[in-house]
């Protein structure tokens, strides 16, 4: 073992220093789309860690949840491409990229490689009546359109790959999403869904519970042997995988590319890796370059078709409400000058609140108007996009007519007090955090600081100044330093 | 028996094993409980962003370490949130809002040290019974909440949502529109069923909707910061002295009904996955003030009300490691970080971890009393700090709130939007305070809106009718409960008004 280690340290030594010499001069960042504790991020972090040791520089995960995994594409896409922002690029990414409209598309990144691989695969529940693959068939056959069937999310690749499924096994049933794996997981092990669209490695822990009906591979699972494939039962699906990799953005030096490259092969390779993914029960494996690419543009298409089939809009704008902005500024205006003009000539006591009911009802009528123009409900839902947002509409406007009808009644006027104080301050906030993204977090915070304490008419400018020089520090050391949290720099610093 | 001698292993692997050293499981736990604490403390820092921040430490030490580490931060979190709500009205974490209710107003009559104490107190013997519940009846527990389907987790929401009528009594139709407005705001984002951007304005940063966290600091930190500036409360001189004097313990015998109430709802909601800290503490508070002798103290500092929500969210810790450790699923963000922590150090919970690393999962059991003490003592000796640091100039203390609030906005997702909900939030906030609506009941709102929206339509796809949330068991139970809640409160006020009038005209 030791042996091996140190010819891989010395090999990746000479072809490092050999290959470019200026590359990286400073730490790398790896951009992950999930939380802290994520799948993807658990890959990001171990591949980090092995890295790290191989490389003279060291690989720092930053985390950029959100948006179906969208903000850490833009992230990626709106840095340079100095192959210092490597972006851990899941097959998840697939499906939201081609539905939303966000100025880049699949081209706009290099494909590196892909290191993990676990066949997609439905699981059911071990206790239940509708088990094995036969069963489902049968049970789907016999109520076409009623075996309830879940995974995380609506138009992603989980649903898809369900879609897919009926496709190829001739079946019909419904997709109901949830939130995150483990929900849908949980409803399964309840009994309340008949099948999870996931992968094999989501029994792991739950074998008394769950129990795999087929996996989309040519042979069997080596951690799974037990596991049927769909092939077995005549449902042509060899091929489809959960795939894990990283890329940058296009444009990046090639030598950067064949740099990591190397260094990918080289973690993929590292006994660490192997025990990582043996844990997390995916398989290890190394697809790079053109290979990668074309995995990734293979499955993209397969995507696009499978969403265009479920009827999600690609490549087309949705209908969307025009200008809601004017619309609710218009509303907002309409409704104050009625109610001063009202409360003008009925002599009312002068208060905010019949204008806060105002403004409340101005937002739900706006909030109904965006929601006309939603996609109609799916067949057979009567409860579309629409729905729900409409019924909170109702009550707010309801709740804030009821306040508009006791104008009537005189209102207690809230006790004023120093507001252009309060004013000057929220002025102060508003420029604090438009002066980050020039002078960085840090130095935008004491400035804050030091203004608001003045502001407030604190007069000793030695606590002052000791008190902010000790939140800086505090934040530096803690939140930057210890928790490695990337504050924003400024353009300056 | 087997039990007992299961949990006699686990304490001895506390005190040291072959491969772990005598002295490490215990400082895992103090620091853990420490950094629990001062997490739970920041606003801005929930327990989920700090366990996902502290996850990289725990990749050099021993799984039982690790384990024991992040379970000692996950579980005083949420005392932590209650220190801040009760002192400056900043619930550190969204369960500590329904302990603000009367929290801060006892420290607005200068006496932090009572609502500091008993919400200490009711944390700790909180936690005790989620422990117990946790230990002997895991099993159990999670049978019951498998069979929380959509339909019974809407109704549960419907009922969460109908505490606000009986929360607040004074200005019901104000604390309406505060729900429904947290409501409306919370169907911003990609709709779940069809993928749909709603009111994003074509931000991708919106598609997750408004991050909570950010939205609740800005809601009551903020808020409150400026309500503070505009009332002009004692920025030059202190106006009140604040005493840290802690409650008799007669005081707290009196109340033990509440507390042990608020915990067993706390365990027993906490457990059931996807509910979590939030509803319990704010159903334990509608429940002590429905059951108390003293409704009206409610909202006036009543010791109840700190009591109740306190002990519940103590509870619902121990309850939310149910689904974990039984199941293997995450009962709340905090918990889904845990099975990404574990799954690192080669542990994946589910119910072979009773029989694969028994050690282990006694360990943890056995861990929960240890950190509990622990966190008593440190609870104790805080109290004191607390009450010195809310009494520091507000020149100085405000400012430095903001600045932490706007840094816990941004680490929730290392973004800047975030910051802006944040301040947007607070000027929303100062603007609805001000004018007497009460902000707890948005936040209430926001919690349960998603929930409630998510769960009615899978029920309606699944089952393609209305009639299921009638048909189902544990749907209905709830509805029924949820009826009562709403309109009880209602009942009896028009019946004390009507005795009112009828001895008047006498």
């Amino acid at each position: 073992m030791k042996i091996f280690q140190f010819k891989t340290l010395l090999f990746s030594f000479l072809f490092f220093s050999f290959l470019s010499a200026d590359y990286p001069t400073k730490p790398v960042k790896i951009i992950v789309h999930t939380k802290p504790g994520g799948a993807v991020d658990l890959m990001a972090r171990q591949f980090a860690q092995i890295a790290g040791q191989m490389s003279d520089q060291s690989f720092v995960v930053v985390n950029k949840p959100g948006g179906s995994g969208l903000l850490a594409l833009a992230n990626v896409y709106n840095e340079k491409a100095d192959g210092y922002s490597i972006l851990a690029f899941p097959a998840a990414f697939l499906a939201p990229i081609q539905t939303t409209d966000i100025g880049f598309s699949l081209e706009d990144f290099d494909y590196l490689a892909c290191l993990t691989i676990s066949p997609e695969a439905i699981i059911t529940n071990k206790h239940s009546e509708i088990k094995t693959m036969d069963q489902v068939l049968a049970h789907a056959k016999s109520n076409p359109k009623q075996q309830k069937w879940c995974g995380p999310g609506s138009g992603s690749l989980d649903h898809l790959m369900g879609v897919k499924i009926w496709d190829k096994a001739g079946i019909t049933a419904k997709w109901i999403p949830y939130g995150g794996g483990g929900p849908a997981i949980a409803s399964v092990m309840g009994k309340h869904n008949h099948v999870y669209v996931g992968n094999p490695e989501d029994i792991i822990g739950r074998r008394e519970n769950l129990y795999i009906a087929a996996i989309a591979s040519e042979e069997r699972h080596p951690t799974f042997p037990d596991a049927h494939t769909f092939k077995e039962f005549g449902i042509d699906l060899t091929t489809d995988v959960m795939w894990r990799g990283f890329a940058v953005k296009k444009g990046t030096d090639p030598e950067i590319v064949s740099y990591l490259n190397i260094l990918l092969k080289q973690v993929s390779s590292d006994p660490a890796w192997a025990q990582f993914t043996k844990t997390i029960g995916v398989q290890n494996v190394f697809i790079s370059g053109k290979e990668f690419r074309d995995m990734v543009f293979r499955d993209a298409e397969s995507a696009k078709s499978y969403l265009i089939k479920s009827g999600f809009p690609v490549g087309k704008e949705p209908k969307s409400a025009p200008m809601p902005v004017i619309f609710f500024i218009v509303t907002i205006g309409i409704l104050s000058s009625l109610i001063y003009f009202y409360t003008k000539k009925n002599g009312v006591e002068k208060s905010n609140l019949p204008y806060i009911a105002g403004v409340g009802l101005s937002i739900a009528i706006t909030f109904y108007y965006i929601s006309i123009y939603f996609p109609d409900p799916r067949a057979g839902t009567a409860v579309g996009a629409a729905t729900v947002p409409q019924v909170w509409a109702f009550l707010l406007t309801i709740v804030s007519t009821m306040i508009l009808y006791q104008m009537k009644l005189s209102f207690k006027a809230p006790v004023s007090g120093k507001v252009r104080l309060v004013l000057t301050l929220t002025a102060l906030l508003f420029g604090y955090v438009i002066i980050i993204s020039f002078v960085g977090f840090l130095l935008a915070t004491a400035l804050m600081l030091i203004a608001g304490m003045l502001i407030l008419k604190h007069k000793e400018i030695k606590t002052i100044l000791l008190t902010t020089t000790f939140v800086i520090l505090f934040m530096y050391g803690i939140f930057y330093k210890v928790l490695q949290v990337p504050l924003p720099t400024g353009m300056f610093f | 028996m087997e039990l007992l001698a299961n949990l006699l292993s686990g304490f001895s692997a506390l005190l040291g094993t072959e491969t772990i050293a005598w002295w490490q499981p215990g400082s895992a736990i103090m620091i853990g409980i420490t950094i629990g604490i001062f997490v739970g403390v920041m606003p801005g820092l929930s327990a989920s962003t700090g366990l996902a921040l502290m996850v990289p430490f725990t990749f050099g030490m021993d799984p039982l370490v690790a384990i024991v580490f992040l379970v000692s931060i996950y579980t005083s979190c949420a005392y932590g949130g209650t220190i801040t709500a009760i002192a400056i009205n900043t619930p550190g974490t969204p369960a500590a809002v329904a302990v603000a209710m009367d929290g801060y107003e006892l420290t607005q009559q200068g006496k932090p040290g009572r609502a500091l104490g008993t919400s200490l107190l009711a944390n700790v013997m909180g936690g005790i019974t989620g422990s117990l519940i946790l230990i002997f009846f895991s099993f159990p527990i999670s049978k019951i909440a498998l069979k929380f389907g959509p339909p019974a987790f809407f109704s549960l929401a419907v009922f969460g949502l109908t505490i606000v009528a009986s929360m607040e009594s004074k200005n019901r139709t104000k604390a309406f529109f505060s729900t429904a407005l947290g409501l409306l705001f919370m169907t911003v984002g990609l709709d779940i069923i069809n993928a749909h951007p709603r009111f994003t304005f074509g931000r991708t940063e919106l598609f997750d909707g408004f991050s909570f966290i950010p939205a609740l600091i800005g809601l009551f930190a903020l808020g409150e910061i400026l309500l503070n500036i505009e009332k002009d409360t004692g920025i030059k001189k202190a106006v009140k002295t604040f005493s840290s004097k802690l409650p008799k313990f007669s005081e707290i015998w009196e109340i033990r009904n509440n507390i042990f109430k608020g915990g067993a709802i706390g365990a027993l909601v906490g457990a059931v996955p996807g509910a979590g800290a939030t509803i319990a503490a704010f159903v334990a508070y509608g429940e002590a003030k429905r059951t108390s002798k003293n409704p009206d103290m409610f909202g006036k500092g009543s010791l109840e009300g700190i009591a109740a929500p306190s002990a519940a969210a103590g509870a619902s810790e121990g309850g939310a490691l149910v689904p974990l450790l039984t199941l293997g699923i995450p009962g709340s963000a905090a918990t889904a970080v845990m099975i990404g922590a574990l799954t690192l150090h080669n542990i994946t919970p589910g119910p072979e971890l009773f029989t694969r690393n028994s050690q282990l999962v006694y360990a943890l059991f056995a861990s929960l009393p240890l950190g509990i003490g622990f966190m008593l003592l440190i609870g104790y000796l805080g109290t004191k700090i607390w009450v010195k640091l809310i009494a520091a100039p507000k020149a100085i203390l405000l400012p430095v709130i903001i600045a932490i609030a706007f840094i816990g906005s941004y680490a929730v997702k290392n973004t800047m939007f975030d910051v802006y909900v944040c301040l947007g939030f607070g000027i929303l906030g100062w603007i609805l305070r001000r004018n007497g609506f009460p902000t707890a009941p948005m936040v209430l709102a926001m919690i349960l809106g998603k929930m409630a929206e998510t769960n009615f339509r899978q029920a309606l796809l699944a089952e393609g009718t209305w009639t299921i949330f009638f048909t189902n068991p544990l749907s209905l139970g709830l509805l029924i409960l949820a009826f009562l809640a709403l309109f009880i409160p209602l009942y009896k006020e028009r019946k004390a008004k009507n005795t009112l009038t009828a001895n008047r005209t006498k």
